[in-house]
C-alpha cells in the first residue's frame, strides 16, 4: 500500500489521539490545547465581538416593543429599590457600627480579574465557555467566576492566555447551595438547558416560589452568598425525607460577555 | 489547494464555536465541519473528505472542553462508514444525502454521548434527545442551503479546469 501525504498526516493524528487516551490529559492534551487556544483566542475575540454586536443590533430591533414594557416595569422596580437602598444603608452603618463594639472582623472584598467570554463550545454538550484570562493573569483551576456578584461557574481548563469555564448549569457541576430566607441547606446541580435543580432540602423546610438560592460556603470550594438561582417550582413528596427545588439562573448564560474569576481574598 | 482547505477547516472551527451559538435553538446547534465533510463524500471526494474529517475533529478538539478525541474519533468513524456506503452504492439523489446526514447526525450525538459516558461524564437522556432532535434539524436545513452553492462551486472549478485542458490540448 502506498502511504501518500494524506495517509501519513491521518496515521500521525490517529497517533496523537491514541496517545492522549494514555497519556494523563493534564502532561499532554492539556499543553496542546494551551497553545492552541493561544494562538486562536485573538481570532475568536475579534469574531465573537463582532457578532455579538450585530445579533444584540438586531435583537434590539426585533424586541423593541417587547423592551418598552421592560422599560416601564424597571422603572418601577428601581423606584422601589431606591427605597430599599436607603433602608439597606442605614442598616449598613448600623452594622458597622455593631462589628467596631463587638470587634468583628469586616469580611475581605474579593480579588479579581476580569475576563471576557471569546468563544463556547462547538457544541452544546458540554455548557462551557472560554474567557481571555489565563495563568498568566492568575488563574488556576477550580477558581469560582462570577457576574454581577452571581455564581456563573469554576475554571476547568487553563491555558497560559485564555481559560475554560464550567458552567453552574453543567450536568456534573455540584455546588452547595443555600435558601436565602429559611437558610436551609441542599445541593445545587446542573441541567442540560442551562436549568438547575437544588435537592437534598430537608422536608421541614418552607420554600416558597422566587426565594433565592445563594450558595452556602460550605466545602470551601466557592465563597458564602454568591447568588445561584430562584425557586420557580419545589417538588415535595409526602413520605421522602428530603424535597427538591427547580431554580432559574437569575444570570442569562447565554448573553454573558464580562466574567470575573475569583483569585482570593485580598 | 489543501493549505486552502487547512485554512478553512480552522476558520470554520472557530466561527462553530464563537457565531454558531447564535443559531443554536433548543440546545441543537449546527455542526459545520460534519455538514462539509458529508457533502464531500456524497460528491465522491474521498480524500478531501478525509482531510476535513480528521484536521476539523483534531481542531474542534483543541477548542472544546470535552475529552480528548470525541470529534476526532466520531467523525473518523463516520467517514469510513460513509466512505464505504459511496463506494458500494451509487447515489445521485439529492434525499438520499438529507437521509446520510439525519443518521449521521443522530449517530455522532449518541456516539458524543456514549464517549462522555465512558469517560465519567453522564448526561440525562431526556435532555440528551433534545440536542439529538434539534442538531440533526439544524444540520438538515444547512445542508438543504449550502449543498446548491457547493454543487455550483464545483461545477465552477470543473469547467475551469476543463478549459484548461482544452487550451493545453490546443497548443500541443
Amino acid at each position: 500500500m502506498k502511504l501518500t501525504g494524506i495517509k501519513i498526516l491521518i496515521l500521525v493524528l490517529v497517533a496523537i489521539c491514541a496517545i492522549s487516551l494514555i497519556v494523563p490529559r493534564r502532561y499532554f492534551w492539556n499543553p496542546i490545547k494551551g497553545t492552541a487556544a493561544m494562538i486562536i483566542a485573538p481570532a475568536q475575540k475579534v469574531l465573537n465581538t463582532s457578532a455579538s454586536s450585530v445579533f444584540g443590533f438586531f435583537s434590539t430591533i426585533s424586541r423593541i416593543s417587547q423592551l418598552a414594557k421592560e422599560n416601564e416595569s424597571l422603572r418601577e422596580e428601581r423606584d422601589k429599590l431606591l427605597s430599599e437602598k436607603v433602608k439597606l444603608l442605614e442598616d449598613e452603618k448600623e452594622n458597622e457600627i455593631l462589628r467596631q463594639q463587638l470587634n468583628f472582623q469586616k469580611k475581605n472584598p474579593f480579588k479579581l480579574v476580569p475576563g471576557q467570554v471569546i468563544a463556547k463550545d462547538p457544541t452544546n454538550i458540554q455548557e462551557t465557555f472560554s474567557i481571555d484570562v489565563g495563568a498568566n493573569d492568575g488563574v488556576k483551576e477550580s477558581m469560582p467566576v462570577i457576574s454581577s456578584g452571581m455564581m456563573v461557574g469554576k475554571v476547568s481548563e487553563v491555558g497560559p492566555t485564555s481559560s475554560k469555564v464550567l458552567l453552574i448549569t453543567n450536568p456534573n457541576s455540584i455546588v452547595n447551595g443555600m435558601l436565602q430566607e429559611s437558610r436551609a441547606y441542599g445541593l445545587v446541580r446542573g441541567e442540560l438547558g442551562y436549568g438547575l435543580i437544588m435537592d437534598s432540602i430537608p422536608q421541614d423546610t418552607k420554600i416558597n416560589v422566587s426565594d433565592l438560592v445563594v450558595t452556602s460556603g460550605l466545602g470551601g470550594n466557592y465563597p458564602k452568598g454568591l447568588i445561584l438561582g430562584e425557586v420557580t417550582e419545589i417538588i415535595s413528596k409526602q413520605g421522602e425525607i428530603f424535597q427538591s427545588a427547580t431554580l432559574r439562573p437569575i444570570l442569562d448564560f447565554n448573553k454573558l460577555e464580562l466574567v470575573f474569576v475569583i483569585l482570593g481574598v485580598e | 489547494m489543501k493549505f486552502w482547505s487547512f485554512l478553512l477547516i480552522v476558520f470554520l472551527a472557530i466561527i462553530q464555536t464563537t457565531i454558531m451559538h447564535y443559531f443554536s435553538i433548543k440546545l441543537g446547534m449546527v455542526n459545520l465541519i460534519l455538514v462539509i465533510f458529508i457533502m464531500m463524500l456524497f460528491l465522491k471526494h474521498f480524500e478531501s473528505a478525509l482531510i476535513w474529517a480528521a484536521f476539523g475533529g483534531l481542531i474542534l478538539d483543541l477548542l472544546s472542553s470535552t475529552p480528548s478525541g470525541m470529534y476526532f474519533l466520531g467523525f473518523m468513524i463516520i467517514y469510513f462508514a460513509l466512505a464505504l456506503f459511496f463506494k458500494t452504492f451509487e447515489f445521485e439523489e439529492v434525499i438520499v444525502l438529507l437521509i446520510i446526514m439525519i443518521v449521521a447526525s443522530t449517530c455522532f450525538d449518541l456516539f458524543s454521548l456514549v464517549y462522555l459516558d465512558l469517560w465519567g461524564i453522564r448526561l440525562p437522556i431526556h435532555d440528551f434527545s433534545n440536542i439529538i432532535i434539534f442538531d440533526t434539524l439544524l444540520n438538515t436545513i444547512f445542508i438543504c442551503i449550502i449543498y446548491p452553492i457547493l454543487i455550483s462551486i464545483n461545477k465552477y472549478f470543473s469547467a475551469k479546469k476543463q478549459r484548461i485542458i482544452t487550451i493545453s490540448e490546443f497548443y500541443k
